[in-house]
């Protein structure tokens, strides 16, 4: 069978069209194919600004690492730190593998191809699957320190949570979001505090993070796909509004979730995602 | 020899710290137009290597005049803070732009206006080719 694309913005289903339209049903085909027309000039500014945010994201960790690589190779650095740059150069490269996964569970998510309540989920004790990423993402340690952003993980908390039911690659993907979004949006001098707690059949990992303020009214739109709130619109960093879109769609398929609660005082706010408890 | 760099990702740039080191080159890295600019009040640096679109995720190049792209571009805005630093202190620093974009019109812009290099991100080697023959001759 022919593999159906879909564009960004057209996940909804399209009903099929009947032989015989009455007057109101031709109305609702007319303004639906306007819409539908919108639509698609939206869709290609977002699938064009998704591309160009996808290379630029790729291009800058590679860079790095082939710079490394290269003073390594002509003998710039002393044997210990050629180690030191080496171990940055693999938490690049990761970083590089993780984005081309989310385009790839992009890819799945607008096509047919991807059907998420068929993906492998294992119990896995609540502790490892953060930790896992702080392991094996320590880049992003590196990223926050050249911004003075200091990260306190409250491992303790974790410690103490049962097992969950999770699905590995993508809750990499839903942590390394957070953490892109806190290295990119976080003010100087703050810090991002992760912690564990427990719920009736759930376990949750708080994510506080001092950054952009987040309207009450855009709590949930943040979490729409192409959403960029007009506080992170004037902010350096680039970004096409797909990466928490993503984050909720592939926490909802281990029928988890993530949302967000915005502080009270501005910019203080707090990214909560959602495991269901193993039994 | 000072070397100012400016770049919204400073962990992307790290690398030229490890580069100019040996050469005799000192880096201060900065972030935002507004550091640069104070980076300046200690004296103009001997290279400059700045990322122009730090600032926006993506404002369209096409087409842009002079005086729109600087407004529009933080880099080149820092460029003509620094043209105008430059002219006062009859001092002279080598500038190296760079960009994710790969255009001949940028390339252009940056050689007439600034009398500077360009070089695309991409082309890392090429970069780091350039910054040290320009560190070499700084220093001879």
């Amino acid at each position: 069978m022919a593999k159906q694309r879909r564009s960004l913005t057209k996940l909804a289903n399209v009903p099929a069209a009947g032989n015989k339209t009455s007057a109101s049903e031709e109305h609702i085909s007319q303004v639906s194919s306007l819409s539908q027309d919108a639509e698609s000039e939206i869709d290609s500014g977002l699938d064009v600004a998704f591309l160009d945010n996808v290379a630029h994201q790729l291009i800058a960790p590679l860079q790095t690492v082939q710079a490394h690589c290269e003073n390594i190779y002509e003998g710039y650095l002393s044997d210990e730190e050629s180690k030191k740059r080496l171990k940055e150069v693999i938490g690049h490269l990761r970083m590089a593998i993780q984005l081309a996964q989310r385009v790839r569970f992009l890819y799945e998510l607008v096509s047919d191809e991807g059907d998420h309540k068929q993906r492998p989920t294992e119990v896995v004790p609540f502790s490892s699957v953060v930790t896992q990423f702080i392991d094996g993402y320590n880049n992003y340690l590196l990223m926050f320190r050249e911004r003075g952003v200091q990260c306190d993980i409250d491992a303790d908390s974790m410690n103490e949570l049962p097992s969950v039911k999770n699905w590995s690659l993508a809750s990499q993907q839903v942590i390394m979001n957070l953490f892109d979004n806190a290295a990119k949006y976080c003010r100087g001098g703050s810090t991002v505090r992760i912690a564990g707690k427990k719920g009736r059949g759930i376990v949750q990992a708080h994510f506080w993070t001092r950054s952009t303020e987040i309207p009450e009214s855009d709590k949930e739109r943040i979490f729409d796909k192409g959403f960029r709130s007009a506080a992170v619109r004037t902010r350096a960093a680039a970004g096409t509004g797909l990466g928490l879109w993503i984050s909720r769609q592939l926490m909802r398929a281990m029928d988890g979730d993530i949302f967000c609660t915005p502080g009270k005082s501005g910019g203080d706010n707090r990214f909560t995602i959602v495991w269901k408890a193993a039994k | 020899m000072r070397i100012l760099v400016l770049d919204d990702e400073p962990w992307s740039v790290s690398w030229i710290r490890d580069f100019v080191k040996p050469l005799g080159g000192e880096v201060e890295l900065v972030e935002t137009f507004d550091q640069a600019v104070s980076a300046c009040k200690n004296g103009v640096p001997d290279i400059a290597v700045i990322d122009v679109m730090i600032g926006q995720s993506s404002v369209p190049f096409q087409g842009a005049t002079l005086a729109n792209a600087e407004e529009q571009w933080q880099g080149l805005k820092f460029l003509r803070h620094l043209r105008v630093e430059l002219r006062a202190s009859k001092k002279t620093t080598e500038i190296i732009v760079y960009s994710v974009l790969d255009r001949g019109d940028l390339a252009d812009l940056v050689v007439r206006a600034y009398q500077g290099h360009f070089r695309t991100k991409g082309d890392v080697s090429q970069f780091r080719k350039l910054l040290g023959s320009l560190l070499r001759e700084k220093t001879s």
